[in-house]
């Protein structure tokens, strides 16, 4: 048992060296480390963005922004927490500036991907008809579209709890607030959006 | 009983709840339809924020994306490199103090460079470099290239303009404005209620709005810096190697290659609308590209709280905007002597009274216009657009002829308070739609302090939607709750239609 602990432990502590040793080098201005890095990370970071804006809409341009900042701040970054973490509150924080600026777009025009969706959900075996699908689809964009009417701080503090399942502590780092301030937001955030919720018309979700 | 609350609810539903308690509540919506509707979608919400929180990232042209982050990087590095030690920090980001022409030259090559207007053989390397297959062969070719010479500094000629548009109380230079007086470095204007259109070539122009300043800090074949405050529409043919154009607004840039554009600078709020080409607006570190159809705003050089990117402008207004950016301006140019075969027409129409040259809506009270020497018909623009039947003048090069219009000051009156009233309403509308304004009085509505509260705003309208000025003039509320209710109404955008002055009293 000792043995197995002391082996995770070993290879955690590889992990960070070996993390370090990439954040210096990207310092550095290596083409190769920061090709690296993107290629890490990349796929997270295009995840998240997608899941707290709800839409696939300028999610390249936001990916990019995400990366130069991350390069811009390399030097900055104290290694208080995962490099990946730390990656992660820059995309909160963009995703943030994002909702801020943007403008009331009509949503997207729906349609039923039944090899995306089970791709993406990972239900690919169950042999679920294309209307349960939209049905699915469509209760999800109302789920952003009630999320759309919480300020957006409010929105990213309910976003991180009730989706993503971030506690309080880990909230206040990613958006950079003292707990005690995330939870006054998260209360009425999640007051006013199950309200929201519940209020819907009842064949509306 | 009461109902449950609906985070309560979703408790519920997350199974937070001890069992006693759970099991009241369910009684309770068992016999309770409103509850129990309630829970139903509460639980298909949350299980549609499980399936979102288990959704994966959709493809991307990664490899796209890679691309561009590294020419984003390498362009601040290179932009950095450029910078002098004497760099200073201002409102959190630093940026260059002296010399915005030399900054503004090293931010016009970094924008060429990252426009791919001038792809020089370093830009090239550095783009080849950008996939590590390649990066060994662009060193070797870079390590036996020999020495670049670098290529002659093109000779910078003086430009000159000439005033084609002035309205009333415009100021050349901190003296009342001679129409005739030949525009150069160094000039100065200020509008008052008139605006300024300057002519600097066939295709060269720009529009100083009314309450605007203007400094031309730099105006020659080589380098147009236009130092603005306020509100300056341009339009300019495209500039060729080497030259520059860059609008200075408080501590940013707009640098620009060849387009039609507007910067909007007032006190701390800066919006760039680009209906042409592309611009590039900076602040010597950060760098937006605004294309056409799009624009880009901040407010309190805040860049850091600003999404870096430019929104597209709605079609409606766009096409508003381009045909508010139609200048004025003389079909031939002699650059030699730019006032040849020009003459100037003096319109007087008092009021309101919109006035047409050659059919065309030009602008409205006194107004001076230059024109090429023949034949002209000034008439009034009736309140449908249409032109009325005018009179022709026929005007000789070097010439100056003058005329008044009669006009319809009631109907006139008519309009603005129609338009007052129209929008107005239309305001209150947006205002109640949003729900942004009780947002901010929450606090108050929960203390039950809401009686008697109010607030009184002056607000300017412009045609196509956006506010000109938000003022509160009176409030017994807070002024944090003013701020919010600032925040809340400033943020309301309305459609296209009348340009407004008007006080909105909202009583809660």
């Amino acid at each position: 048992m000792h043995t197995m602990t002391s082996e995770i432990d070993d290879k955690r502590m590889a992990q960070r060296r070996d993390e370090a040793d990439l954040i210096a080098r990207c310092i550095a201005g290596e083409p190769a480390a920061q090709e690296q890095l993107y290629r890490t990370h990349n796929r997270a970071v295009a995840a998240n963005l997608y899941r707290v804006m709800g839409d696939n809409r300028d999610l390249d341009d936001l990916v990019q922004e995400v990366f130069v900042i991350a390069f811009r701040g390399l030097p900055k970054f104290r290694k208080e927490a995962r490099l990946s973490t730390w990656i992660y509150r820059i995309c909160v924080n963009v995703a943030l500036g994002r909702i801020r600026t943007k403008t009331r777009k009509p949503p997207p025009i729906l349609k039923a991907d039944p090899v995306g969706e089970d791709r993406r959900s990972g239900v690919g075996l169950s042999p679920e008809t294309p209307e349960a699908l939209l049905v699915r689809e469509e209760n999800k964009q109302k789920v952003y579209r009630l999320l759309d009417k919480l300020t957006p701080k409010k929105r990213m503090v309910l976003y991180l709890h009730e989706i993503e399942g971030h506690d309080l502590k880990e909230i206040s780092y990613l958006v950079d607030a003292n707990p005690v301030t995330v939870r006054t937001r998260l209360y009425y955030a999640r007051k006013e959006f199950y309200k929201l919720l519940a209020e819907e018309n009842e064949d509306a979700i | 009983m009461k109902h449950i609350p609906a985070h309560r609810l979703a408790d519920l539903v997350a199974g937070n709840w001890n069992s006693h308690s759970a099991a009241k509540a369910r009684e309770h919506i068992k016999n309770c339809s409103h509850c129990l509707g309630a829970m139903k979608r509460i639980e298909v919400g949350r299980q549609a924020m499980g399936e979102i929180a288990s959704a994966d990232s959709p493809e991307l042209g990664w490899d796209h994306i890679a691309t561009r982050i590294y020419w984003s990087t390498s362009s601040e590095r290179r932009a950095s490199e450029r910078e002098e030690p004497s760099a200073w920090r201002f409102g959190g980001r630093k940026i260059l103090r002296n010399g915005f022409v030399a900054a503004g030259a090293c931010c016009a090559l970094v924008v060429a460079a990252y426009m791919g207007l001038y792809p020089s053989s370093a830009d090239e390397a550095e783009q080849l470099a950008a996939s590590p297959a390649v990066q060994v062969e662009a060193d070797t070719s870079k390590g036996v290239s020999e020495p670049m010479l670098e290529p002659a500094k093109p000779v910078a000629e003086n430009l000159q303009g000439v005033i084609t548009f002035a309205g009333a109380e415009v100021v050349m230079n901190g003296a009342a404005l001679d129409f005739d007086s030949l525009v150069r470095q160094g000039s100065r204007f200020s509008t008052g209620e008139g605006e300024l259109v300057v002519q600097f070539g066939l295709h060269n122009s720009f529009r100083l709005a009314p309450q605007s300043t203007l400094w031309l800090q730099s105006f020659d074949s080589q380098s147009v810096v236009l130092d603005v405050v306020g509100r300056i529409d341009i339009d300019i043919e495209k500039r060729g190697a080497g030259q520059e154009f860059v609008v200075v607004a408080g501590e940013q840039r707009v640098v620009v290659h060849g387009t039609a554009f507007r910067v909007d600078f007032r006190e701390t709020r800066l919006d760039v609308s680009c209906t042409r080409g592309k611009v590039v607006v900076s602040d010597g570190q950060e760098q937006v590209n605004v294309p056409a159809g799009q624009r880009f705003g901040i407010i309190d050089s805040e860049w850091q709280d600003v999404a870096l990117r430019a929104l597209p402008i709605r079609a409606d207004r766009l096409a508003l905007l381009d045909a508010e950016m139609a200048m004025p301006t003389l079909a031939v140019w002699n650059p030699g002597n730019p006032l040849e075969s020009s003459s100037v027409l003096q319109v007087k129409s008092a009021g309101e009274q919109e006035v047409a040259l050659d059919g065309i809506a030009l602008a409205s009270g006194d107004f001076l216009v230059r024109t090429s020497s023949g034949r002209h018909q000034i008439a009034r623009v009736n309140s449908d657009g249409s032109v009325a039947d005018g009179n022709w003048y026929d005007v000789e090069a070097g010439q100056q002829v003058s005329t008044s219009l009669a006009m319809s000051l009631p109907k006139a009156v008519d309009k603005s308070r129609r338009a007052r009233a129209i929008r107005k309403r239309e305001l209150k509308q947006a205002i109640n739609a949003r729900g942004k304004v009780s947002r901010c009085l929450a606090p108050l509505e929960k203390q039950g302090l809401m009686a008697g509260a109010y607030v009184d705003f002056e607000i300017g309208m412009n045609s196509d939607g956006t506010q000109r000025y938000l003022n509160i003039v009176g409030s017994n509320l807070s002024p944090v709750i003013q701020r919010c209710l600032r925040t809340a109404v400033s943020a309301e955008t309305l459609a296209v239609g009348g340009s407004a002055e008007f006080s909105l009293h909202l009583a809660f």
